[in-house]
């Protein structure tokens, strides 16, 4: 039987390697019974696209971001809520004791098997000028993903809030209409912005958390021990922490060999940004509706739970 | 029509948002975006009324010109039992989508009403040839030729 | 046996005189069945996604605006201006197609809108000069694919995302060769004109056309100063000018009445409904197409064929401009660029001049049947036919390859500013 993964990455990135070892561990574990057929760079359509897709059953697999998932199950976004994590270790403990739990039985009920979590890497911002303080920015304009998670935390620091598409972003970094922009490393350096905005500031304000999700009707149609090859398989995503975090520092040691600038902040300054998170985090649980709340409460649970 | 007033409003809305308030409307974008689907398919049944669609004619001097009425009207019916077919397919994936909550990006509303435009816009395809089947003095001739 | 009945079915559609859109969506409806997965639903979905594109949005916007400067009378105002300003040259309007073509590219990033925008202010304009619809239509076809060759380009963007290489590099590397192209093209414009007459300069005339089209000059003075300056993106420009072109001719012109409105915001929805389905279409078999695997296992074979970086360039070349045919620039440089990449830098050639390369050739492609979007965009815009349209646009695309050649084998031509 032959599954399509599809995946916005491209096949030469920590994702892509991870994938591939995934398909082969899958293969290797139902004795070549269940193969899986990896499209990279967004061939099978967009993130959005494939989201649905895979809800609907037309789509097996796909390798999605944070954005994309939340297509599936809006409260899945809430992991990308501002501060939710003050640590990367606090982080890994949450995801791997506590995410499971609380998103596997809403993503089931909303058409998709959770597989794994996708590590994506902590989020920067990339501006034209160095800031090490949110009172830097006040008023400044600054690029935004367009999801609510993102938009609202650059609000509450006070910043002018423009969200754009990627497409749009170089351009509107290049015409000054925005100073800086939120990214998660690795996207923002391979994607060449530090040309136009080459100072860093490591505020790691979020820590993308994306999904391998499997559409329900194709699980239906798979028997036991093809379902256990998967959720086995799916296991070696977990490498992608260690190769996330490896571009994650190549890259930033590449941009500062070309010019670049990494501004580590010191605790006080990160103390300032964290400061706002409250307020975001709130008009976030509301924006998304729903579950939000009471998954939120299970994430902050989670969260204090893995604060040692 | 509205759809495209709705789809200016909210770019331009949006631009006004941000330069002059400094606030960005969320989701302005991809609810202009939403506007200009609604359009295109609802253009699609306009441009079936008014004929405008292209038709290669390659094989019309196959039938000798006395026949051209019939062969006008079967060419109808077969057209809206095309669309109509096409307008049953689109229910079903109207259906699906509904029922596997497709959302729209950012702001997280299901996608099914907005898509109901899809099966609507065929289903006034399949009238439209229908009608012109059994009354073909309805047409509107501009047809272009390619 | 299942392609004699695909076969059958277009020719007993044809003989029924069936219209393009049914003929395109029955034949692919046929292939979702028969090699796909066997749900039409994917047709239907497929046709939703086609228009579920951001980058699509300026499409109908920029159809709106061209369609109220017509009914009004910006277009005419501005025409008047451009006459007046390229009269002394003999072919000069010609010229001045290729230029607004280029600088309009500037600002859009888009081919297709480049090509309306420009198109139904100058379309008119040089026929009623005397000018060879020919030469027109295919002017203004092919000038608006060096929209995603002069930056900022929409397309080299998506390579440098795909291939991770430096996309204002891209950007730059994009200069010299869009400067070359425009170049190329408008000297053929003055060449095969060169029999035209010209007029004298009228300086008083002139004077008393720029005092009566102030307004209308405003137009792409607001939209390039607003895109440049940050304040609007391209896609929200297309907005701000169908307000402002509104504003324009119903406040200071008072030449265009709500029901002219109305008519054209209808006849704009009735363009956008007959072009949407044949992208539709292109995407679904495109979607078909990749799972399949058909343009891998294409590049795998020129891979396994040579060693040679020049036989290399030129296969390259080649299978671009075969996919360049089915495909939209977007999914082939998302499909190919990371493909291709690999073994073309293995043999010494820089990833930045590639991309370029890459996207001059897929230019072209706007402009091949089976799927040209411009000459889709073109024939409807302008009502003309297919063929008429393919055959408009040849000496031009000849001149877009003889360009993609020299930027091809001469790789400072892109690198030149880097
Ligand atoms: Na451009
Ligand atoms: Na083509």
């Amino acid at each position: 039987k032959e599954l399509r993964l599809g995946m916005s990455a491209p096949e030469a990135t920590p994702w892509g390697a991870a994938a591939k070892a995934m398909a082969a561990k899958v293969a290797e574990l139902s004795g070549g019974e269940l193969t899986i057929s990896l499209y990279f760079n967004n061939e099978l359509g967009d993130g959005q696209t494939m989201a649905r897709q895979i809800a609907r059953g037309r789509l097996d697999m796909g390798v999605l971001s944070n954005v994309e998932a939340s297509l599936v199950l809006p409260e899945y976004g809430l992991l990308n809520a501002p501060y939710l994590f003050t640590s990367e270790k606090q982080a890994d403990c949450v995801i791997d004791n506590h995410v499971g739990a609380t998103f596997d039985a809403a993503f089931r009920k909303a058409g998709a098997v959770y597989l794994a979590p996708i590590e994506v890497g902590d989020m920067m911002i990339m501006a034209k000028s160095p800031f090490r303080l949110p009172s830097d920015i006040a008023r400044e304009k600054i690029r935004t993903s367009p999801a609510p998670t993102d938009t609202y935390y650059v609000q509450a620091t006070g910043a002018e809030a423009v969200p754009l598409s990627v497409p749009e972003t170089m351009p509107a970094l290049k015409t000054g209409a925005v100073v800086a922009i939120t990214t998660p490393i690795i996207m923002g350096v391979a994607g060449g912005y530090w040309a136009e905005a080459p100072d860093f500031i490591m505020t790691d304000h979020s820590h993308q958390i994306g999904a391998l999700l499997l559409s329900r009707t194709t699980w239906d149609r798979l028997d036991e021990s093809q379902r256990n090859a998967l959720t086995e398989g799916a296991k070696a995503m977990s490498g992608l922490r260690q190769g996330v975090r490896a571009a994650e520092k190549a890259l930033l040691a590449k941009a500062t060999a070309g010019g670049a600038h990494v501004i580590e902040l010191t605790p006080e300054e990160k103390a300032a940004w964290m400061a706002v998170a409250p307020a975001a985090q709130a008009k976030i649980v509301a924006s998304i509706g729903g579950d939000a709340g009471e998954v939120w409460a299970k994430l902050q649970a989670a969260s204090a739970a893995c604060a040692n | 029509m509205m759809a495209y007033i709705v789809v200016a409003a909210l770019l331009i809305g949006d631009v006004l948002a941000r330069e002059v308030v400094g606030i960005p409307i969320l989701g302005s974008q991809s609810i202009a975006v939403l506007g200009a689907i609604v359009a295109g398919f609802v253009g699609l049944s306009l441009a079936t009324a008014s004929g405008s669609h292209l038709r290669p004619a390659v094989f019309d001097g196959l039938v000798p010109s006395s026949l051209d009425r019939y062969v006008d009207r079967g060419s109808d019916l077969i057209a809206a039992a095309f669309y109509l077919a096409i307008a049953v397919f689109a229910v079903r994936f109207v259906l699906e989508s509904m029922s596997a909550g497709d959302r729209a990006a950012v702001l997280y509303f299901p996608l099914w009403p907005i898509q109901m435009v899809m099966p609507y816009a065929f289903l006034s395809c399949a009238i439209r040839h229908a009608a012109y089947a059994m009354e073909p003095a309805l047409k509107v001739h501009h047809e272009a030729a390619a | 046996m299942a392609t004699l009945f695909l076969v059958l079915l277009i020719f007993g559609l044809l003989f029924f005189r069936q219209n393009i859109v049914v003929l395109l969506l029955a034949a692919t409806a046929y292939v979702h069945l028969v090699w796909g997965d066997g749900k039409i639903e994917y047709l239907v979905e497929d046709m939703w996604i086609s228009l579920n594109s951001e980058a699509l949005l300026s499409i109908p916007m920029f159809l709106i605006v061209g369609n109220i400067m017509t009914q009004g009378a910006i277009a005419r105002r501005l025409i008047r201006i451009m006459v007046l300003i390229s009269g002394p040259l003999p072919g000069g309007m010609g010229v001045a197609t290729i230029l607004s073509c280029a600088i309009f590219a500037a600002i859009s990033g888009s081919s297709p809108v480049t090509l309306l925008a420009i198109g139904t202010i100058l379309y008119p304009a040089l026929l009623e000069q005397g000018y060879d619809k020919r030469f027109a239509l295919g002017s203004i076809t092919s000038g608006g694919t060096l929209g995603i060759v002069i930056p900022p380009s929409i397309p080299l963007i998506v390579y440098g995302l795909a291939t991770e290489q430096s996309i204002s590099d891209l950007f730059i590397a994009g200069i010299v060769p869009g400067l070359m192209l425009t170049a190329a093209l408008a000297t053929y414009s003055l060449w095969v004109n060169r029999h035209l007459p010209s007029r004298r300069f009228e300086s008083s005339e002139l004077v008393s056309a720029l005092r009566e089209g102030i307004w209308a000059l405003l137009l792409p003075v607001i939209l390039l100063g607003g895109i440049y300056s940050g304040y609007f993106t391209a896609t929200e420009a297309a907005a701000v000018a169908v307000l402002y072109a509104l504003f324009v001719e119903i406040v200071i012109h008072r030449e265009l009445s709500w029901r002219d409105f109305r008519a054209t915001t209808v006849s704009t929805a009735r363009m956008l409904g007959m072009l949407f389905p044949i992208i539709a279409v292109a995407l679904s078999l495109k979607s078909l197409l990749t799972i399949m695997r058909v343009p891998h296992e294409l590049t795998q074979w020129i891979i396994e064929l040579t060693t040679n970086k020049y036989l290399f360039l030129i296969l390259v070349n080649l299978l671009l401009l075969v996919v360049g045919c089915f495909f939209d620039v977007i999914s082939a440089i998302l499909i190919l660029a990371p493909l291709l990449l690999m073994p073309a830098t293995a043999l010494g050639i820089n990833p930045v001049h590639f991309g370029v390369m890459m996207v001059i050739n897929l230019e072209i492609g706007f402009l091949t049947p089976p799927v040209g979007m411009n000459l889709f965009v073109a024939m409807t815009a302008f009502r003309e036919k297919f063929s008429t349209v393919c055959i408009a646009v040849l000496p031009f695309m000849l001149i877009i390859l003889c360009v993609l050649l020299l930027v091809a084998f001469v790789p400072q031509i892109s690198l030149l500013l880097l």
